[in-house]
């Protein structure tokens, strides 16, 4: 996650499309990938996913959205490589450690914050993130150094946007609606995608240095 | 112990003005304290964010002959074991960037005013609670001014203590107590590199003296 500085969330109902995007993805740079568990048969797009995923060895694929341990344990027990979650539950964290999967629980507060690590999570991703905005992340810094902060929601794919989050001090950021379009999924605009992919990651390489 | 409860959160109140500061040097943090006094600083909170801070919070302690009527206190502790050990050490109030109950139980014990970090109406409401007196805003910027305003009709009675970005002028100062704060808490607004790395004392106890004059104007 740190050294791809970008993990793609996404879900899609209809395990081709998903199928096609991580295709995309995977060609355009991406190697950590985040599905998430938002619709019924997330269970089963995952599951097929991770098969289909197979083809990629360097390719690290876990689920979002999971909101409890019994979710988590279903996932990892499927294959998923890592547990990302909207919010903070402890629950999460004991079944993560059983797994001995990573635990990326969502914040928006420092006390959250350092709760998640006292729990163990080495990634915390800051959620939603364009409410608290890299203001939040340069001022917590300072305080608690060492932590390890993914914002997710609303990170833009532009070089504005991307350099005021990595110079505020955040290890990755997530993306999700702002790259998957809603117009390049409906257009299943596939060479567009890896071109957008491709060029956040090199934003993101740029703004690093 | 040196000052009461309730000196404390009035003398936080009466101040307006917390500077948050830490150095890793003991002499020089005594110069930086020494200068804020002589500009009219009463609430000082030094920071735990160095390797050395609590030596250097001893060395501060052990010179308060030089400022008798400071109130100094410790900031950025996160947990109980390390309340006690710097309120053993002589500090007058505790401060925290988050909310952690059983750094609650230990400021208790001791009558120590507990100022914990908060940053959502829950998280202020149960810090209150737990016997929490003056709570801490963190981090201000983010949360603004419109965040007080539009809580303090809900919990009336609320003392807040805004930290994280407040400036020393008087647009960002009389913003945040129009809101209804009832202190600010300012660090590297008012402790600037610039200023540390000149050793620019009289400049600094400049800052200071009109900073705390805005904060008295802004509050008639």
């Amino acid at each position: 996650m740190r050294s791809s500085g970008m993990i793609p969330v996404f879900y899609h109902a209809d395990v081709e499309v998903a199928k096609a995007v991580v295709d995309a993805s995977y060609k355009g740079g991406v190697r950590v990938f985040e599905f998430t568990n938002r619709g019924e048969n997330a269970f089963q797009v995952f599951t097929q996913l991770l098969k289909h995923a197979q083809s990629y060895p360097d390719l690290i694929l876990g689920i979002g959205t999971v909101m409890n341990a019994e979710t988590t344990v279903r996932f990892s027990e499927a294959g998923a490589h890592f547990i990302v979650s909207p919010v903070l539950k402890a629950e999460m964290a004991a079944a993560c450690q059983k797994e001995n999967k990573p635990w990326i629980p969502g914040c928006a507060t420092l006390t959250e914050i350092v709760t998640a690590r006292d729990l163990g999570a080495k990634i915390i991703k800051i959620f939603p993130g364009s409410v608290l905005g890299p203001g939040f992340v340069s001022s917590v810094m300072p305080v608690i150094p060492g932590l390890q902060l993914m914002p997710t929601g609303g990170v833009e794919p532009t070089e504005a946007n991307l350099s005021a989050w990595f110079k505020a001090g955040v290890v990755c950021v997530g993306m999700g609606s702002q790259l998957f379009t809603k117009e390049i999924i409906e257009t299943k605009n596939w060479t567009r995608l890896e071109q957008s992919v491709a060029d956040a990651l090199a934003i993101i390489k740029r703004v690093r240095k | 112990m040196r000052f009461t409860k309730q000196q404390i959160v009035n003398g936080m109140k009466e101040a307006g003005i917390v500077p948050l500061f830490t150095h890793d040097n003991p002499e020089d943090a005594q110069q930086v304290l020494e200068v804020a006094y002589a500009g009219g600083i009463r609430v000082f909170e030094f920071t735990n964010r160095r390797e050395n801070s609590f030596n250097v919070f001893r060395h501060l302690i052990s010179m308060s002959g030089k400022y008798p009527d400071l109130m100094l206190g410790i900031g950025t502790i996160l947990d109980g074991v390390t309340t006690q050990k710097f309120i053993d050490a002589g500090a007058d109030f505790v401060i925290s960037p988050i909310l952690k109950l059983d750094m609650a139980t230990v400021c208790h014990q001791h009558n120590t005013p507990w100022i914990p970090g908060c940053a959502t109406l829950t998280e202020i409401v149960t810090a209150k609670d737990n016997g929490a007196e003056i709570i801490k805003l963190f981090p201000a910027s983010v949360l603004g001014p419109g965040f007080v305003s539009s809580i303090l009709p809900v919990v009336p009675g609320l003392q807040l203590m805004i930290t994280g970005g407040v400036e020393p002028n008087e647009k960002s100062i009389s913003s945040w107590f129009k809101a209804g704060a009832a202190c600010l808490g300012m660090g590297s607004q008012l402790f600037t590199k610039e200023i540390l790395e000149q050793k620019n004392w009289p400049l600094l106890k400049q800052r200071i003296e009109e900073t705390l004059r805005l904060a008295k104007q802004v509050r008639k």
